[in-house]
């Protein structure tokens, strides 16, 4: 079952003993099978928040407004056995560290053949040959040894690749890689990124990564919306964002990477300023603070969402349409 | 121009099993190289970046270097004076500090940053009349308000806490600087902060840097040198620039070849390097990059290369070193190409 | 150069009181604290709060019911018993809290050389704390009464010299688990000193479990005050004491329940108070639980 997502005008605030925190506000995304949409920010940009409430893994202090179609479905407001089941089956999740994924006491096979709960139409023996055939695929030469391993005895970049087949085994329509490989080294790094873009190619779901790093974002996606303190402030093509992005955050952001600099540089380019206090938002846009070009209305009015083409458009009071 | 550091053939052993297993086994156990036949110097006032993945025994080296691990074999040097005892390594320590990974965890939990900030000059007994004075003009010296002195170190975003770590480790005003991963788990907006801060400083004050890290991209415009590592053992050292134009070892330019660009426009889609770094317990034979080196010849596997000098200022170990950068991309798009067919 | 603002004024000010409030927060913890409170209190102002002498002897008036003139009866001496439970507040909490900080003191000490110093040395420790530990309690008292004699001071040295090492093995624990840390290594490249890095660095951070277990030993500490006094082991007469008390109304329970059910209600009520206080410090303290700072 395929089908796309849409947020919209998804806002998300936890009340903590401290006031209540508006860690996502206003966000429209939308998502089409087949597509890999990469979502990038900082800490503290609601990246976090937003794969949650995709997962429909919030907390329970946490209050949603707005809405997030899957398939036809708002999972906003479904009840808690529908939602359980939409999850279990249809959005898969691949976290940061793969080793909390995993129970540490059983092996890796076990876990892998309980995954598959919902199929009651196949046995056991079924279903480990389905683990095998998914290992060999993402890279794993000897699966049926592997299969009898516990996740301590693997690698990092073993367990990534155990965690995305197991996100996969329950064939989802929505794949939600959530800094897929900022606990890996380089060199296992580039080999998960080659993964995926492997995977992508006979999976015709939704892919989506979400990472703070502009090389994994630049190598694996299609689109890309780039995120400040809880809002997208840009959304595009990824060619658009990382050659024509107009947006004074996603341009700052981009300068910073030293990455781009072939040459030495005698000061690495930085953002001045720190992220506004988000229980109480700022008035206008939420980047004026920092933004090296902010002008009149910046400070009071909310900043529109210009279209700048078909699917490229940028939250700012400086860019026109 | 004598070097500030010089570390000759240094080896870092580690025995496996306690005490009853040795009791029991009548043999020896094997013991295995963490570290192995490193040589390095660092000059006075210049930025050296240790760079290596997990595992490769980055961190050990700059305990070592300390005296915070023992070192099996091997000679470290400090401004001319051989460091043997622990009485060398704490005269050694006055004149050399250490910023740890984890910024917040490096400062001791109860004690406000204030304390935290003098208490180098107290220990090693400077008079020092007014404390909070003194620790207010570190936190200048670092761009932070005074108004810190009284925080708590759990009260510090990770940026704040880098530039307090930084405050700290040059308020002995040191001649070397260690600084481990001292960028990781910060935002690309505000890492840059961190190294300018220290540029800053280190123009200032003169001191030498080694940075461990396995963050290439950032590397590349704070250091002056290169030293590569994999496996407990350097394979390539040189300057940072020459290193990134024409590396000479094939680890090298697979690490470099790695790093995913911020650009769609240049993806890459050859994967330089497969498998996994072995372990120090399994070292591979011969050349202990043979397993994964896309360049391998038979005699990699059998015999191992020496680390022999290659150009000006340049160190390899490897058997074939890379000639030209024109070279390294032939052969390895021959190298991936054969692999596919 | 680049500096970083400030961030906007927390509530930093409100923050000084906020420990407390927390702690009262839970009903159980603020009734505990209020038990505790008046227990203090009571010891401290025992001769001022009791109606008589609690030592005072009238054979003619001996195992009368409560009335107005002795609330809670007379015992088989004729003495008041308010007032002896009232004195024994003062008895039973002076034991529990001297040698429950001695015990607490030594553990620490102890646990923290055991944890930070070399390997000899905390083997050697280790195995003195399983030592003392394998002894049973009464058997050890027995030994050290028939040397010191019977008493307050003898009680104290029984009690801490036998629940010491379990606290030094918990600082220990502790203190292995944050030997390597970051901090503590930071500390050995300053040149720190031994004494310094385990008193400064390393007490503040393991102390904090141990408060807690000291407050729920308290209870314990007088059951086994009253336990070893029941026993004629502990406190001497007339010397009022909850357990001397207990013993007392056990031996005339047909013919005066009363004393029992009076001189045993303190106890309970002491062991209420000091548990759940222990409980609700252990909860204010523990890390894991700190969901109040914002991240």
């Amino acid at each position: 079952m395929t089908g796309s997502l849409a947020a919209r005008d998804l806002s998300v605030r936890y009340e903590t003993l401290h006031g209540s925190v508006q860690a996502l506000r206003h966000v429209d995304i939308e998502a089409h099978p087949g597509e890999v949409i990469g979502i990038v920010g900082e800490s503290g940009c609601g990246k976090s928040t937003l794969v949650t409430a995709l997962a429909n893994l919030l907390p329970a202090n946490a209050r949603v407004e707005g809405s997030i179609v899957y398939h036809g479905v708002d999972l906003v407001n479904l009840d808690a056995h529908r939602r359980r089941l939409l999850r279990g089956d249809e959005i898969a999740l691949v976290s940061q560290d793969p080793m909390t994924a995993f129970n540490p006491v059983l092996t890796i096979g076990d876990q892998l053949v309980d995954f598959q709960h919902h199929r009651k139409d196949l046995d056991r023996s079924q279903k480990k040959a389905r683990i095998a055939a998914m290992l060999t695929r993402v890279g794993i030469s000897d699966a049926e040894q592997r299969m009898k391993s516990y996740p301590h005895e693997l690698s990092g970049g073993m367990r990534q690749r155990m965690a995305i087949a197991a996100a996969l085994l329950t064939d989802p329509g929505l794949l939600i890689a959530d800094e897929p490989t900022t606990a890996l080294d380089v060199t296992m790094e580039a080999q998960i990124i080659h993964l995926l873009r492997e995977l992508r190619r006979e999976y015709n779901g939704i892919i989506i990564v979400v990472s703070h790093h502009l090389g994994v974002i630049a190598e694996l996606c299609d689109r890309v919306y780039v995120m400040y303190a809880g809002e997208v402030v840009e959304g595009g093509e990824v060619d658009a964002i990382f050659h024509d992005a107009h947006h004074p955050y996603t341009r700052a952001l981009l300068a910073c990477d030293p990455a781009r600099f072939p040459d030495r540089l005698e000061r690495l380019p930085t953002i001045p300023g720190t992220l506004p206090n988000l229980t109480e938002p700022p008035a206008g846009c939420i980047y004026a603070s920092r933004c090296e070009r902010t002008l009149e209305p910046c400070r009071n009015v909310v900043p529109p969402c210009v279209k700048l083409s078909a699917c490229h458009i940028a939250r700012c009071h400086g860019v026109c349409g | 121009m004598t070097p500030l550091l010089e570390i000759e053939e240094l080896a870092v052993t580690f025995a496996r099993g306690g005490l009853i297993n040795r009791l029991l086994n009548p043999l020896p156990l094997p013991s295995f190289n963490i570290l192995d036949g490193v040589t390095l110097s660092v000059m006075p006032g210049e930025t050296i970046g240790l760079v290596g993945e997990s595992g490769s025994g980055k961190t050990t080296l700059a305990r070592t270097i300390l005296g915070l691990v023992r070192a099996a074999a091997g000679q470290i040097v400090f401004e001319g004076r051989d460091v043997v005892t622990q009485a060398d390594f704490r005269a050694m320590r006055r004149k050399s500090s250490m910023m740890f990974q984890d910024p917040v965890a490096s400062l001791s939990p109860r004690l406000r940053i204030g304390t935290l900030l003098t208490e180098p000059q107290i220990i090693q007994g400077r008079p020092m009349p007014d404390r909070r004075a003194a620790a207010k003009a570190l936190l200048a010296q670092v761009g932070l308000p005074a108004s810190f002195v009284d925080r708590f170190p759990h009260e510090l975003s990770g940026g704040q806490a880098r530039r307090v770590g930084v405050a700290r480790a040059l308020a002995m005003k040191p001649n070397l600087l260690l600084a481990d991963e001292p960028t990781a788990g910060l935002d690309v907006s505000v890492q840059g902060d961190v190294l300018n801060l220290v540029g800053e400083l280190q123009r200032e004050q003169g001191f030498a840097a080694m940075i461990v890290t396995h963050n290439l991209a950032m590397i590349r415009h704070v250091s002056d040198r290169l030293a590569i590592m994999y496996l407990g053992r350097l394979v390539e050292t040189g300057p940072t620039q020459e290193v990134f134009a024409a590396p000479k070892h094939p680890y090298t330019a697979t690490l470099i070849r790695s790093e995913p660009v911020p650009d769609p426009r240049q993806r890459s889609y050859h994967l330089a390097v497969s498998g996994e770094i072995p372990s120090v317990f399994r070292r591979p034979s011969g050349c202990e990059f043979h397993t994964r080196c896309p360049l391998v010849q038979p005699r990699c596997r059998l015999e191992p290369p020496a680390y022999r000098r290659a150009g000006a200022n340049r160190m390899v170990r490897c058997h074939y070193p890379l000639e030209t950068c024109d070279q390294e991309k032939e052969d390895f798009a021959r190298a991936s190409e054969n692999k596919g067919n | 150069m680049s500096s970083v603002t400030e961030a906007p004024p927390s509530s930093l000010g409100r923050q000084r009181f906020a420990p407390l409030r927390a702690l009262l927060a839970d009903p159980f913890t603020g009734a505990a604290l209020i038990l505790v409170a008046g227990f203090l209190i009571t010891a401290a102002l025992a001769p001022w709060l009791a109606p008589y002498s609690p030592t005072k002897i009238d054979v003619l008036h001996k195992l009368q019911p409560p009335s107005a003139e002795h609330w809670f009866g007379t015992d088989h001496l004729g003495r008041d018993l308010l007032s002896r439970i009232v004195f024994g507040t003062r008895t039973a909490l002076t034991i529990a809290m001297v040698s429950v900080v001695i015990a607490g003191a030594i553990g620490l000490l102890l646990g923290l050389i055991a944890g930070y110093g070399p390997r000899w040395l905390d083997a050697l420790l280790v195995l003195t704390f399983d030592s003392l530990n394998s002894l049973p309690m009464i058997m050890f008292a027995l030994a050290i009464i028939t040397v010191l004699g019977a008493g307050t001071s003898t009680l104290i040295i029984v009690i801490a010299a036998t629940s010491f090492p379990s606290y030094a093995r918990l600082i220990r624990a502790q203190t292995l688990a944050l030997k390597n840390s970051d901090y503590i290594l930071a500390e050995r490249l300053l040149d720190a000193g031994t004494v310094r890095i385990i008193f400064v660095h390393l007490l503040p951070n393991v102390v904090g479990p141990l408060i807690i277990l000291l407050s729920m030993d308290i209870p314990v500490v007088i059951m086994v005050e009253a336990g070893l006094s029941f026993l004629g082991l502990g406190v001497r007469p007339p010397t009022p004491s909850w357990g001397s008390i207990l013993y007392d109304g056990y031996t005339s329970i047909r013919s005066a329940p009363f004393m029992v059910i009076f001189g045993g209600f303190p106890l309970v009520l002491a062991t209420l108070g000091f548990t759940f206080l222990g409980e609700g410090l252990r909860d204010y303290l523990d890390p894991r639980l700190k969901l109040r700072r914002p991240a």
